[in-house]
């Protein structure tokens, strides 16, 4: 039996670290409960990002969320690559490392986008293997996140719940529940997102993942660029509902908040495009904290129809801009 | 099909990056399921629109003067011709754009005049819209801390040197600081395009670039001809006399002060180090000037320490 969240600490509610913010969180201090720092932003830079990282760090816990590990490629694993994350995690006292269960290249390139992995039993054992591998070189559990994906492959045999549970328990790794890359999946490949959910071995989820999407009509790409939508927050309440840990003894560190309520997952608002003030990512989070504190039987701040009411706007609209999937990481300089 | 993982990888991504590397002939179809609403191409097009998207919006960010430069339509062909001539390959978008300025010389029409033309405005400015990524990220002086911590170059660290010993001294740079000779005032058209201003237009000149960083915001400043020489030997590892000896200093100055040493700030100090004349025999350049230009660099925090030799 596998403590809850691999026995993480349940970190409450947290937003992705972006360039745009750094100068608010600095002089403000925000009132989240956490950062997520891309990786590869920060790996081989010794200027502001890597500075401000540091400071954050002083008073937020911190996640490393990887978007190059490509743990399923067939290359040989980059162990410069590891070495500057294990330093990286050290050096800010990751809470976790993530990343994502996809690859990103072969034959020595990278394609930058998180591909996805044919489901079978050949890729699996593949995935087991390297995964035992980075974490043994880690020192410490990998999580890792389903990403979006837009295609299946006619040699996969397994569905994508299956494949993350066999590998969560085998490789005896965490898993990043990504709620909108389950929904956006379950549009583009036919499937019920609740049947994804419910498939996953809940006391190996360690976190969520909200953001927002671009919904084509025909298709569904995960754009980051835009609040959640009201499918996806009836996604995160079933989440959250199968998760959550009824066994409040079992809980290590809560915040400041009431120890049963935030007992379960910890959860994370991307936003990559588009990005608004930072107030506008703290009244989502809130929107999140009301559900679980709903499903905690507690008076919300917001109930979950006056959330689905706000968010429905731009659930199938095309957007006007090309959709690009996540992620698109590039911290541009600051010049006097 | 039950085709093996490294194949249908190599397959996959030669999907998407049309290189042109040998991958198994299988049809999108024999490979690639539909869906209810989308066939296997529709839906593998995807990923083949992301990978060029992203991509440019990565180039577009870091290159976009540049792009205004040239505009939207053009940008993209250069764009796609980078990802042919040097698919990304690092873990990290940050190297994608390292051989840009590579890519545009390779392109450029024939020249048809002696002079810098567009073309080389277009490789200048990507090669400072590099240098200028590059100098963000590098090593620099802000963790540097105190002299204590010993990477911290004062005039005070070089007490006790005798005018031999400082000669033979070797000055090292922090990694974020590049030297850039330029025949367009590029860091001007930059700054406008930066400022959402319109760019000036682009006549050739000289331009000796200095680019640097100090409190984690890269600066950069145009030197004057002699200090640009002297900067360009001591950054090559030159010591600072001979890197004073291979720069023609005489010529750039008009007074001399054959009995002023170069780093005294005025005689009633004694505590700094004395630096012979450059060369015997030869007009020494006006010690004034030069200390100045010293006091300038080290204030703008080029050096990380200066390097003393060893006597035996």
């Amino acid at each position: 039996m596998v403590a809850p969240r691999l026995g993480l600490p349940a970190l409450g509610f947290g937003v992705g670290l972006r360039t745009v913010h750094y100068r608010h969180i600095l002089e403000t201090q925000p009132a989240v409960d956490w950062f997520e720092a891309i990786s590869e932003n920060y790996l081989d830079t010794q200027g502001r990002p890597r500075s401000v990282l540091e400071q954050v760090a002083e008073r937020y816990p911190i996640v490393l969320h990887g978007v190059s590990l490509s743990i399923g490629s067939t290359d040989p694993l980059n162990f410069d690559y590891l070495r500057k994350l294990k330093e990286l995690a050290a050096t800010v006292r990751a809470v976790w490392v993530s990343d994502h269960v996809c690859w990103t290249g072969v034959l020595g390139r990278n394609t930058h986008d998180l591909l996805p992995l044919p489901l079978a039993e050949d890729s699996l054992q593949h995935v087991i293997e390297r995964v035992r591998t980075v974490q043994d070189y880690l020192e410490r559990p990998l999580v890792l996140e389903n990403p979006s994906s837009y295609v299946t492959f006619r040699q996969s045999t397994m569905p994508e719940w299956e494949f993350l549970t066999r590998l969560s328990e085998d490789a005896n790794c965490g898993l990043l529940l990504d709620v909108n890359n389950v929904y956006v999946s379950s549009r583009n490949h036919d499937f019920d997102p609740e049947e994804f959910l419910r498939g996953v071995p809940a006391e190996r989820v360690v976190q969520f993942h909200l953001a927002g999407h671009t919904d084509l009509g025909t298709h569904v790409i995960d754009t980051h660029d835009h609040a959640v939508v009201d499918s996806v927050w009836r996604l995160y309440r079933l989440a959250w509902e199968l998760t959550r840990v009824r066994d409040v003894a079992s809980v290590r560190d809560t915040s400041e908040c009431p120890r049963h309520i935030f007992a379960g997952p910890s959860t994370l608002l991307e936003w990559d495009a588009h990005i608004p003030p930072f107030e506008r990512l703290q009244s989502e989070l809130d929107r999140a904290r009301g559900f679980v504190q709903e499903a905690a039987g507690r008076r919300p701040r917001g109930t979950f129809n006056d959330a689905c009411q706000t968010t429905d706007r731009g659930d199938v609209a095309p957007r006007p801009h090309q959709a690009v999937p996540q992620p698109a990481v590039f911290a541009a300089a600051e010049v006097e | 099909m039950a085709a093996p993982l490294s194949q249908l990888q190599a397959w996959f991504q030669e999907q998407l990056t049309n290189l042109g590397e040998a991958t198994p002939g299988w049809s999108v179809d024999d490979v690639i399921e539909p869906s209810l609403l989308r066939t296997p191409a529709e839906r593998l097009s995807v990923y083949q629109n992301a990978y060029v998207a992203r991509l440019v919006e990565c180039l577009q960010a870091e290159f976009a003067a540049v792009n205004r430069a040239v505009g939207n339509d053009a940008f993209l062909q250069f764009a796609a011709a980078h990802l042919q001539r040097h698919p990304p390959h690092s873990y990290t978008l940050g190297r994608l754009g390292a051989e840009f300025a590579e890519t545009l010389a390779a392109l450029r029409p024939p020249r048809d005049g002696n002079g810098p033309d567009f073309a080389d405005f277009l490789v200048q400015l990507a090669t400072y819209e590099r240098t200028v990524n590059e100098a963000f990220d590098a090593e620099g002086p802000e963790r540097c801390g105190s002299p204590a911590a010993g990477c911290a170059l004062t005039v005070e660290s070089l007490a006790g040197l005798s005018p031999d010993e400082f000669a033979d001294c070797r000055l090292e740079f922090y990694p974020c600081v590049r030297l850039l000779a330029l025949s367009f005032p590029v860091h001007e058209y930059v700054t406008a395009v930066r400022h959402d201003r319109e760019p000036p237009p682009m006549t050739p000149r000289e331009v000796r670039l200095v680019v640097h960083r100090r409190d984690y915001v890269v600066r950069r400043w145009e030197a004057p001809a002699w200090q640009f020489a002297l900067l360009r030997e001591l950054h090559a590892g030159q010591t600072i006399g001979a890197a004073l000896q291979r720069v023609p200093l005489a010529s750039v100055f008009a007074r001399q002060s054959s009995s002023q040493s170069l780093l005294q700030p005025d005689s009633n100090d004694t505590g700094g180090p004395a630096l012979s004349p450059v060369a015997p025999n030869e007009s020494a350049p006006d010690a004034a000037a030069l200390f100045a230009a010293f006091e300038e660099w080290a204030r703008a925090q080029l050096f990380r320490r200066i390097l003393v030799p060893i006597r035996q």
